[in-house]
Order: C-alpha cells, then structure tokens, then sequence
C-alpha cells in the first residue's frame, strides 16, 4: 500500500471508533474536557454536601442559554453569566441561613428553568433545540466551541489545582478553616462559580439535566477505592475521562444518545466499584480497617471508633 | 480580652471577661457545662459575634482543636488533614518550591510524631479511634507552628498514655513561646504546662484559681 494509500484511508482503529469523522473527534475531545474537569470539582463539592447543586445551576443556565439565542449573542458565554450569578446568589442564600432558604433556592432554580424554556419558544426558528441543552448534542460541537471549552477547562483546572489547600480545608472543615483565617466566603463563592463553569463545558456534552451526574459518580466510585485526597482526585478525573471518552464511542456503536451514555458508563463503572468492593471484603471476612491494633483485653471505652466527628 | 461579651441571637453567653495571653504562657479555661467556655474560645477567632467589649489576636498564625469537628466523613490520609492545617494558615500558594515543600513535610511529620501517630500518617482520618482523631487534631493545629492555639477540650476521649503526649506537644510549644489558652475540665491531664487555671462561671471569670505553673505533683 503507497503512502499516499495510508494517508487517504484511515486506519482501522478509526473506523472502527468513528474518530474517522472531524464531529466524532470534536466530541471525543468535548467529552475528555468534561470528564476531566467535572469530578476535578466535583471532589470538593461532593465533600461539601451539594452534590446536586451543579442541577440547580443547570436550571438557570437555561435562562442564558435561551437569552443569549434570543440576542444573537453566544449562547456559552450568557449561560456562563447565568449559572455564575445562581451560584453566588446560591451561596448567599445558603450563607444567611434564614428563614426559607431552600425556597429561596427553589426560587431561583425553577424562576431560571421555566424562564428558559419560554425564552426558547421566542428563539429563532433554525438553531439549537431546548433538548439539545438539556439532554446535550456533544456531536454538534464546533471548532469555536471547543476552544472555548479548552479555555474555561484550563482556568478551572488551574484555579483548583493552586487553591487546592483552601478548597479542601473549608470543604473538610469550615469552622476550623474560617478560625484560621481563610477567606472561607470568597472559596466558597470560588466553589460555585467553578461549578457554574462547569455546567456551562457539560452542556453540550451530558446535558444540563444530567451533569450533577458527571460530578458526583466519578467522585463516588473513587471516594471507595482511594483513600487520600489527593488519591480520590486522581482517580475521580481518570473515571471521568474514560465516561467521557468511553460515552462518544460507545454511543457511536450504538447509536445511542451521548449524555445518557457517558452517565450510564459512569454509574456502570461505580457498580462494578460497589460490587468489587463488596465481593472483596466478605472474601477478606470482616476485617476491621482500624489503622490501630488494640490491645484484647480490657478495651478504653474512650477510644471507641467514630466517623462523624465530634469529640467531647 | 477586655470587657468581652458574646453569645448567639444578640443574647449574651459570655458577660464582660477581661484576659490577656502572654507569649510563652498556657491558660486553662475550666468551669461547669454550659459556663461559656466554648463561645469564649470560638468568640477568640471570630466564630461567634462580640455584642461588646473588645477580643484582639495580635498575632498569626493561629491553631484551633474545635470541640467538633466534620474532618471524620472526609476522604482523607491523616497526613493529609495535618497538612491542611499548615497550608491554610500559610496560604495556597506557599506550598510551592522544593524548600516549602520539604519544609512542609518536615512540619506533619514532626507534630504527628509529637502527638504519636507518626505510623498513622497514611491511614485514612476516619479509620482512627476518636481519641486518635482528637490527637490528629491537635496535630494539625501545631503543624503551622502557631503563635496561638486555642483548644477546646483536646484530652477527652484520649487514653492516659496518650494525654501525657498531647501535655508533652502542648509543653514543647509553649517552650517555643506559643500562646495556649485550653478549654479543659481535665487541668490534670495537662499538668506541667498549664500556668494560670481561669474559671468561669456563668459567663463571668471567676477568682483565679492558680497564677503559677500547676505543678504535676499537686495536679495529679
């Protein structure tokens, strides 16, 4: 076969996976972006118990969704506006804890999800479909659409990355982090505006309807294996990369859609975590995972084994 | 501390305390369940409003064994959770360059081995008894060498043996020149380092009980 051949015909591998096609690559790429940068959040959220806080997000980035098709503006841009404005009116909400928080909260992310939807029917006739936001169209990615997704990817995987110390200490332990003098509004409003970033790359990929998906299981399946921080991290952004890929391949064979089937490669990878795990322990009889061996006889009644804080 | 009064809800807990902390000294807070001892301490950084009088840290940084604590449920090494008492004292960006880094590690190791969990470095937080996580505590408030620590009750649920090492910490950076206020209803158990036993009753200071060192003997 000449080299002219070679370079005409793809390889097998690629036909074979799609990636023959720019829109499969485009997509292969949008989908890594996500599964790399949604649990990379995702770990300090989950920690943070607002696992689904990246769906009330979603809600409103809707609204900027439909705003920016009804000005002609890009429609990433509007709905980074929106989702970034739900997450730090969210976390004003959640920081005065007054009275009716969770109907401030409903508030803004049903006020944010019916507003887009009617802002929809006034769009105009030709671009993008309201399921296309919510249940994502990753193949329709574009050139320009990648770029900015590789821009936001880049700015939040820096930002965690140099602030991990300050997002892991108020995520752990917020009144030990605000006693030590760290700016605990200003990570926490960080938090969310991270999450509002990414919502607005999962978008197109899973969905607006099932992107708390692609930052919690990951994080899940990886919360059960590793047992550092930094451990869960690593694995946690591995699980997402390989949905994410897996997903736009996978959906390529099968002709599925691509959100539905990065989420159901994510759940399928944290049952097949839950059931290992499972397996392996009544196989390792009820071995106790203390870090100390205690002495058999006459046990400290002090030292008895918690998980959930509180010492005295 | 001058004339400090705090509490929850505009309703005062803590009624006019004057205290004042010296470098290099370890005042133990005592008093009955309910007295305000811990709204005293929390009200120390800025955890509960001051409705009056004034409360000053001069210095930084500053370690805190909060009575409760969340860091159980997190996934976490013990090492991790130590070091993330330094770095967010230190501010993230000074973890950055070999020296710091080493110099960070050589800071976890040193408290974990201060309060006796240097083999329980790598071992997940929540795999640890309470008593051990009380000492993983204390050891991340003195891993950012603290000019102040302020505990609230940093020997309950910690065996005999392993109070003398949390007192042997504690002591050693008071020997630093750390400044230790201790909320404790065990004076005892932290005999040898404590300096001056203040107690408070109903929001108020009571008379001092000691002005000096507590020796072990008459402590124990």
């Amino acid at each position: 076969m000449s080299a002219l051949a070679l370079l005409a015909d793809p390889p097998a591998w690629q036909v074979w996976t799609g990636l023959e096609h720019a829109f499969m690559q485009r997509a292969l790429v949008a989908a890594v972006l996500v599964g790399l940068t949604a649990p990379l959040v995702g770990v300090f959220v989950v920690q943070r118990g607002m696992a689904l806080v990246g769906d009330g997000i979603g809600h409103v980035a809707l609204a900027g969704v439909a705003s920016g098709l009804l000005l002609g503006w890009a429609p990433v841009a509007t709905a980074l506006v929106a989702a970034c404005a739900a997450a730090l009116a969210m976390e004003a909400v959640r920081h005065r804890r007054g009275t009716g928080g969770d109907v401030a909260l409903a508030v803004i992310f049903y006020g944010g999800i019916a507003g887009g939807v009617v802002l929809m029917g006034y769009a105009p006739p030709g671009g993008p479909t309201l399921e296309s936001y919510l249940f994502g169209a990753v193949t329709t990615t574009s050139t320009a659409d990648l770029v900015s997704f590789a821009v936001l990817a880049g700015a939040l995987s820096l930002v965690v990355l140099v602030l991990r110390p300050w997002l892991f200490s108020v995520t752990s332990d917020e009144e030990h982090a605000r006693a030590t003098g760290v700016p605990v509004r200003l990570v926490n409003g960080l938090l969310g505006v991270l999450v509002a970033v990414t919502v607005v790359l999962s978008m197109r990929t899973v969905g607006l309807l099932l992107i708390s998906a692609l930052v919690v299981l990951p994080v899940a399946a990886a919360q059960r294996v590793a047992r550092s921080s930094l451990g869960v991290l690593v694995l946690a952004c591995a699980g997402g990369v390989l949905a994410g890929g897996g997903g736009v391949v996978t959906s390529y064979w099968t002709g599925t859609p691509t959100g539905g089937t990065v989420v159901l490669l994510s759940l399928a990878s944290l049952a097949v975590v839950v059931v290992t795990g499972a397996v392996h322990g009544r196989l390792a009889g009820r071995r106790p995972r203390r870090a100390d061996v205690r002495p058999p006889a006459a046990p400290d009644p002090d030292e008895l084994p918690v998980r959930t804080g509180a010492g005295g | 501390m001058r004339g400090l009064v705090a509490g929850y809800g505009g309703v005062p807990v803590v009624r006019g305390v004057d205290l004042a902390l010296a470098p290099g000294e370890c005042v133990a807070l005592t008093g009955a369940n309910g007295s305000g001892k811990t709204t005293l301490l929390r009200c120390c950084l800025g955890l509960v409003p001051v409705l009056g009088g004034e409360v000053r840290l001069r210095t930084r940084p500053v370690g805190y064994v909060p009575q409760r604590h969340t860091v159980a449920a997190v996934p976490a090494t013990v090492a991790e959770v130590v070091a993330a008492g330094r770095l967010a004292a230190r501010g993230p960006l000074a973890r950055f360059g070999r020296a710091a880094r080493r110099a960070d590690r050589e800071a976890v190791a040193e408290a974990l081995a201060a309060v006796g969990l240097a083999e329980h470095a790598r071992a997940g937080i929540g795999e640890l008894s309470g008593g051990q996580q009380r000492r993983a505590l204390v050891a991340r408030a003195l891993a950012s060498r603290p000019a102040v620590v302020l505990l609230d009750e940093p020997t309950a649920g910690v065996d005999t043996r392993n109070r003398e090492l949390l007192a042997r910490a504690l002591r050693a950076a008071v020997d630093r020149g750390t400044a230790v206020l201790v909320v404790t209803h065990d004076v005892p158990a932290l005999s040898g380092v404590v300096h001056r036993v203040v107690e408070l009753a109903a929001g108020r200071l009571a008379p001092a009980a000691s002005d000096a060192r507590v020796p072990a003997e008459v402590a124990r």
